[in-house]
């Protein structure tokens, strides 16, 4: 770029070209919008980015603090007199077939299924964009030997990889859970970043940084990371959906959170056996697993809109 | 060590054996067929099913049937698998009786209609949202305008311009579709109890037959790189504007 520079005869318009009125005119009072504002601006508008916050919101409290939703214990005095029978007074959704309440374990079971998929996705989005960034920042040996290693993670199917794992690990928590999918999902994540920041370190305001003399690693954290990073915050919000949907998959495998610790897909697979006399048991996990994972990707969605300029002119 | 001699004896063909004494490659070499066909048709239906309402949403774009299938395709992406063939068995095989709730041992195309229809429901919603999208961008293209001002048809237009320029993501994400279909499929299996590759890891997985499980998802994964690299090749004739470096 610079050798570029010194061919060119002038760096700026010469000063007779330049048009004084035009410079004149400009509004200095107004302010600079970035592009987060621009983002903001355009998600307010969006019924699908409200109804999908609303519901976040709802999942978060339900999983921080399920005793405002029910008093019912979940997994204690289960009668199995109570076995599969239908709902009634104070047990809305009707009995498991241990003769346990459907709603108060549905509500209780957020707590673990939630925990899986947000801690996979810290996990992924601090690894993948720390690693993509210095690949795609610095380069050289470096970008080499983690972009391969990365290859040889990207190509196994995650799901189909931790269920490899998982049935060899002896013993399963959210965090191994998490731990696992995280192994085979962070190429995607690096690999954007990588791309964004590959594209963000020849801007204009990279080089007018290096010519002000900022040291290379403050322009990689204050101008390169903040200008990159927005395409891996549209794949974070969808994925921990999807990381949500791989628990409930090991999970009803037998292979994700052991029996005791409830969650949505341990009890969709121990509702497995009554479906027939029984669907409530299985249908009200299965819909609250399907709203949070509807409720993350409406978010995802909204979120590319607002922050692809060119799919919002698109429209 | 005996990772070496495993992996040794993987790439001879030999797989180890199953609990129940089995050479792991026989139980491999008797599931195969019924998944490939179970597969083959999962990929029909989603294919011609996805890029045909895809098509549709992305030339009526804004309008009321490309809504629906935007909704739609979400909800189905939301819903997973498992959760979508249980409700489909219980609805089309237990309380209607159109289908049969398991899959006899041969496998037949005409019973494995229903688990298709499962397995491909999920990268259906996919095709059809990646479908419109290109389409909808397509339609605004040069080259599109170019070939409507020659005064083709709006049928040729579509078809031989827009169609063909929009298929090209489409087969990328077939490719990558590949490793959830295997998932996909291994819960299916296991729902339908279909005696398939993915039916026979759903019950070691079960059983907690480790090695059989490892065996199994090994080959699967092969296959998965394999086809991708299929698929990377495919490129190229379906897209003369790709060129690999000679």
């Amino acid at each position: 770029m610079p050798s570029n520079r010194n061919t060119q005869p002038h760096f700026v318009a010469a000063l007779d070209d330049t048009p004084v009125a035009a410079v004149d005119r400009l509004d200095e009072t107004e302010k600079a919008r970035s592009t987060w504002a621009d983002a903001w601006e355009s998600l307010r508008g969006k019924p699908s980015f409200w109804i999908s916050s609303v519901l976040i919101l709802l999942i978060v409290i339900v999983a921080l603090f399920p005793g405002i939703f029910t008093q019912v214990p979940p997994d204690q005095n289960c009668l199995l007199a109570n076995s599969n029978k239908g709902p009634e007074e104070g047990h809305l959704l009707g009995f498991t077939r241990q003769g346990c309440d459907v709603y108060s374990r549905m509500i209780h079971g957020t707590q673990a299924s939630v925990t899986v998929g947000l801690l996979a996705t810290v996990i992924v989005t601090l690894f993948g964009v720390v690693v993509g960034a210095l690949a795609g920042y610095y380069g050289g040996v470096f970008d080499a030997i983690v972009s391969r290693i990365g290859d040889i993670f990207f190509a196994v199917p995650t799901v189909l990889g931790a269920i490899v794992l998982m049935s060899v690990l002896p013993d399963r928590t959210p965090v191994t859970i998490a731990l696992v999918l995280s192994i085979f999902a962070w190429p995607q994540i690096a690999r954007i970043m990588r791309g964004s920041v590959l594209s963000a370190r020849n801007s204009d305001y990279v080089t007018a940084s290096i010519a002000l003399g900022v040291s290379k690693f403050r322009i990689l954290v204050r101008h390169v990371v903040p200008n990159a990073i927005a395409p891996v915050i549209v794949i974070a919000t969808v994925s921990l959906g999807t990381f949500i949907v791989a628990e409930a998959t090991l999970s009803f495998l037998g292979i994700g959170l052991p029996p005791q610790i409830m969650s949505w897909g341990n009890d969709i697979n121990s509702a497995q056996t009554s479906i027939r006399t029984n669907p409530q048991v299985l249908i009200y996990p299965a819909i609250a697993l399907s709203m949070t994972v509807l409720a993350f990707l409406m978010l995802g969605d909204a979120v590319r809109d607002a922050l692809d300029p060119e799919s919002r002119a698109r429209r | 060590m005996q990772y070496l001699i495993y992996i040794g004896g993987f790439f001879h063909g030999d797989l180890g054996t199953t609990y129940s004494g089995r050479a792991v490659s026989d139980v491999m070499a008797a599931a195969f067929p019924i998944t490939a066909r179970l597969a083959l048709l999962a990929l029909f239906f989603e294919s011609v099913a996805g890029i045909l309402v895809g098509l549709v949403a992305g030339l009526r774009k804004g309008k009321l049937f490309d809504a629906s299938a935007l909704v739609v395709s979400l909800l189905l992406i939301s819903v997973p698998t498992f959760v979508i063939g249980f409700i489909l068995q219980y609805v089309f095989a237990v309380k209607l009786g159109w289908a049969r709730t398991t899959v006899s041992s041969e496998a037949p195309l005409s019973e494995l209609v229903l688990p298709a229809i499962v397995l491909a429901s999920v990268s259906f919603a996919y095709i059809v949202r990646l479908t419109r999208a290109s389409v909808s961008e397509n339609l605004g293209a040069d080259f599109v305008r170019t070939a409507t001002a020659k005064g083709l048809s709006r049928r040729r237009v579509v078809t031989v311009h827009v169609l063909r320029n929009s298929l090209v993501p489409v087969v990328t994400f077939l490719g990558v579709d590949l490793g959830s279909l295997m998932v996909g499929a291994i819960v299916t299996e296991g729902i339908f109890n279909i005696n398939g590759v993915g039916g026979t890891v759903y019950k070691a997985i079960k059983l907690g037959e480790g090695p059989t499980v490892v065996s199994f998802i090994a080959v699967m994964v092969v296959i998965f790189v394999l086809a991708n690299l299929l698929v990377d090749l495919l490129y190229a004739a379906l897209d003369p504007r790709i060129r690999y470096a000679k």
